[in-house]
């Protein structure tokens, strides 16, 4: 989140009102439209805020696709060589420290495609397992970057 | 580059992110965990950043090229020799939750042991790996020998990461004792009820205790509540033994299977039978919800006054077997209360300490 702010937002010190700002939208929002699709609206809700932040046209009607948004979370980093090198560097560490299952699961998701039942059945362990290793991964990239800042 | 603050994150907040994008994007939640996931959301804003963070995560690791990893099934050939003991560490340590120091100095110093180089190309080495990581493991217990507590307040809930992948899941007003060993892995419900979901590890079993209680477990998923009336054990998913200490007239507790799907209430006398659970209702409380299928009114009452500050009082003793049906939220008695008051026998007083009922 932050890192995805840190280049949408001018004024560092605005962050923490950025987020105090998407979390009462997201309290605003009618419970019945936003469980359709909790997801996207949280999504929406932050590229929103974060555009009007830094004073760009906030004229584009936010989508509702998740991907489209994710694409919009991710050009966030990428615009940025020197950041995105570093974040790349920081991914592929936390990728190495994980245990092979743990890796295994994450890159043939990821990388090969491959859907939990699938690799389930390939590693020999139950769908919820491979759930968790998966969670296990995504966890080890906070531990990553919180040991770099 | 990454701002002040940033690692005043909280593990279990961020362990729940975690579990959360990893349900949205591996499958479609249906709309309960939806509304779930939207509670959770609307909780608090550290958890609204904790989804993000883990969200640009996520879709970042998508444009890496992570081919030098191996090919594909290089990658199921090292996890095939990937004993569960290996996994249980280094990176599962570390998120040990966030009452226990989060940088353990050993676990720090074999993070790159057992993932590094050509995991384990034979049995031999996957003993080695077996052995290294016992040793690692002694040397991490050692480092964290003081018995990590957790407890929830009035209305709290929380989730616990274990490190060796297993949750505990605990409901209000509850209370457990983590004492992990080589040999088993040992949580102690001092208190209250929790939900165990049980990473797979027939090297070390699983065993709860509570009070003369134990349950245990390889892999599963069960729940465990300590009544005044005695310990309800739960089964989800998988199948337990359930001991009863107690019981115990020549040194070998009895051990008694219980299957997913069953239930036990274990007193201190009685030798308990498994009978059929209704697991929903069990654990409907994750959801923060109580299920009542013709409940006296007496057990309803002491149900709310678990989760709420505001304590349910039945002042005339003839009301207490009235039996109440439905679905409530465990956290807000309203519903309850509009639902007495409209039964012409009753009557209900709020005070900011209590809510009695009387008859009319």
């Amino acid at each position: 989140m932050r890192r995805f702010l840190t280049s949408r937002v001018r004024n560092v010190a605005d962050i923490p009102d950025v987020i105090q700002e998407v979390f009462l939208r997201m309290l605003r929002i009618p419970n019945r439209e936003a469980i359709r699709s909790p997801e996207a609206y949280l999504f929406t809700v932050a590229l929103h805020v974060a555009q009007q932040y830094a004073m760009r046209e906030s004229a584009r009607p936010p989508s509702v696709e998740v991907s489209e948004l994710l694409t919009e979370l991710r050009a966030a980093s990428d615009n940025d060589p020197a950041l995105r090198a570093n974040a790349e560097q920081q991914f592929v560490r936390a990728i190495e420290s994980l245990s092979p299952r743990a890796r295994a699961v994450f890159i043939l998701h990821r990388q090969h495609g491959l859907t939990l039942e699938q690799i389930g059945k390939e590693l020999g362990i139950s769908f919820p397992m491979a759930k968790k290793y998966l969670v296990q991964a995504l966890f080890q990239f906070r531990r990553q970057f919180d040991r770099n800042e | 580059m990454q701002q002040q603050g940033g690692s005043a994150y909280n593990a279990q907040i961020y362990q729940e992110a975690c579990e959360w994008l990893v349900e949205f994007r591996t499958g479609e939640p249906d709309e309960a965990k939806r509304e779930t996931f939207h509670a959770w959301l609307q909780m608090s804003p550290l958890h609204m950043e904790a989804y993000l963070d883990v969200a640009v995560n996520w879709h970042s690791t998508s444009s890496i090229d992570l081919t030098r990893f191996g090919s594909r099934d290089e990658l199921i050939a090292q996890a095939a020799y990937d004993p569960d003991v290996v996994v249980a560490h280094p990176s599962a340590l570390r998120r040990v939750a966030p009452t226990v120091s989060r940088d353990v100095p050993h676990a720090a110093a074999a993070s790159g042991a057992p993932a590094t180089g050509p995991v384990a190309k034979t049995p031999r080495y996957a003993l080695a790996a077996c052995v290294a990581a016992a040793f690692l493991i002694v040397g991490m217990v050692g480092v964290m020998s003081h018995a990590p507590t957790y407890s929830t307040g009035i209305g709290e809930q929380r989730s616990i990461a274990l490190r060796d992948g297993s949750t505990v899941n605990l409901n209000s007003r509850s209370r457990i004792r983590i004492d992990y060993s080589t040999r088993k892995r040992g949580v102690e419900l001092l208190q209250g009820q929790a939900l165990f979901h049980v990473a797979k590890d027939a090297a070390r079993p699983f065993i709860v205790s509570a009070g003369t209680t134990q349950v245990r477990a390889v892999g599963t998923e069960f729940d465990v509540y300590r009544k005044p009336t005695g310990t309800v054990v739960t089964v989800v998913e998988g199948r337990v033994a359930v001991m009863n200490g107690s019981t115990d007239l020549n040194g070998t507790p009895e051990a008694q299977p219980l299957s997913a799907g069953e239930q036990l209430l274990v007193t201190s006398r009685v030798v308990p039978h498994p009978a059929p659970a209704n697991v929903a209702a069990v654990t409907a409380w994750m959801q923060r919800q109580l299920i009542f299928d013709s409940t006296p009114l007496t057990e309803v009452a002491g149900e709310f006054n678990r989760y709420n500050e505001r304590q349910f009082v039945i002042r005339d003793p003839a009301l207490r077997t009235f039996q109440i049906d439905g679905v409530f939220s465990s956290t807000d008695p309203s519903s309850l209360i509009r639902f007495l008051r409209a039964r012409p026998e009753m009557q209900v007083t709020e005070t900011d300490s209590e809510i009695v009922i009387a008859r009319r």
